[in-house]
């Protein structure tokens, strides 16, 4: 889905001078500075992406005279162009004003220098125009590590999260998690009308941060592993030597899932502590447990 | 699996309450059952992420479920929000 210019406008505070097509959307995160179209080159012109003048096209427009300047930006409206944006308060000129009215061209206006507005507009598009998805879950910050627990409802989800806060973590999001992929990193948050909030069956909605204090709580956070719980298997095999890991695909990238099993006397909270600082152990180093215990056993035998 | 449109009819739409009681008819069937709102699907079983999607009245929604009880899942749960009145 693409983004509206009204709601562009409003979130980067930029002023609509030429309000243009209704349904002008936007989906593609690029720009151009059309500095070499207005003087007349147009073998290659990204003319569906949004158009930024910035004083250096603001200053060649000046230097046209008006009947050249008039012929060259005719040229220029007549490819299917989105919007416009004009960096600097510069006061577009008004043949440009004129072509943008009759093509129902959307012009808008900023205040800021040039290369702040692109890069404004480039992180926006990055989060705006980012893919998303709901995770059934709860996201929680353990030692800086974003995970996400999931499993069947009723499995203990949230009581171990309660856990986890009273041991001085941090919520995101519980129950439903909206993930973004920005530039190859999940982003998780949690929906608005539900942020700081924790559904715990038998005491049923409880405000968290209102609970645990502000500090338990954040409105982001990296999603960096997946730990799924579920009931205990007697005949399940699970992992034993933490060697072997295993992924879940979450809008196309890979993140590291941990299945652990629930039964009474296990304490998922500690296991999940544990399993954080395992990951960021794993960061780290090179050397895993198993190589460590291998290594060992080959000293001995060499005695 | 069998997916089926709704229309929230009642005034408050899928506030706490009734949203409390589309999560308790959800969690009397055994097929995974989501709700979608535009873009944003989640679990019919989960209040918090029901009461996320912020259905108001007038919103149509999807109810897709998937298991053994599947049909009886979505014809229950469509059901039930037409007859919200709250």
């Amino acid at each position: 889905m693409g983004l509206t210019m009204e709601k562009l406008a409003r979130d980067l505070k930029l002023d609509i001078v030429v309000e243009g097509k209704a349904n002008t959307e936007i989906d593609v995160n690029d720009i151009s500075r059309p500095g070499l179209q207005f003087a007349g080159y147009y073998d290659y012109f990204a003319y569906s992406r949004i158009q930024i003048l910035g004083k250096v096209e603001w200053s060649y427009l000046e230097t046209l005279d008006a009947d050249v300047r008039k012929e060259r930006l005719k040229k220029f409206f007549e490819f299917d162009i989105p919007c416009i944006i004009i960096a600097r308060g510069l006061d577009p000129h008004p043949e440009l004003l004129k072509f943008a009215r009759e093509k129902k061209v959307w012009v808008l206006k900023c205040n800021c220098i040039t290369t702040r507005l692109v890069n404004k507009l480039i992180n926006y598009f990055d989060r705006e125009l980012a893919k998303k998805t709901t995770m059934h879950g709860v996201l929680m910050d353990v030692y800086g590590v974003g995970i996400l627990i999931t499993g069947e409802s009723g499995i203990g989800k949230s009581e171990t999260a309660l856990e986890l806060l009273k041991r001085g973590h941090i919520l995101i999001s519980d129950d439903a998690v909206d993930i973004k992929r920005i530039d190859g990193i999940l982003y998780g948050t949690s929906p608005y009308i539900t942020a700081g909030m924790m559904e715990v069956r038998g005491l049923g909605i409880i405000d968290v941060s209102a609970l645990y204090g502000l500090s338990s709580v954040a409105e982001e956070k990296t999603v960096n592993l997946v730990v799924q719980l579920e009931q205990w298997r007697d005949d399940k095999d699970y992992d034993r030597l933490g060697v072997d890991s295993e992924t879940i695909d979450i809008l196309g990238i890979p993140v590291k899932r941990i299945v652990l099993p629930i039964r009474p006397g296990r304490n998922i909270a500690v296991i999940i502590e544990a399993a954080a600082a395992n990951y960021r152990y794993g960061l780290r180093t090179k050397v895993s447990p198993v190589e460590t215990i291998d290594k060992r056993i080959d000293e001995i035998l060499k005695r | 699996m069998v997916e089926r449109k709704v229309v929230v009819k009642n005034k408050t739409g899928l506030h706490a309450r009734p949203a409390t009681l589309v999560v308790s008819e959800g969690n009397k069937f055994k097929s995974s059952i989501t709700i979608k709102k535009g873009e944003k699907e989640v679990n019919i079983k989960s209040l918090l992420g029901l009461l996320g999607l912020g259905v108001a009245m007038g919103d149509e929604v999807i109810i897709k479920a998937e298991g053994e009880d599947e049909n009886q899942a979505v014809e229950a749960i469509v059901k039930l929000i037409e007859n919200l009145n709250e």
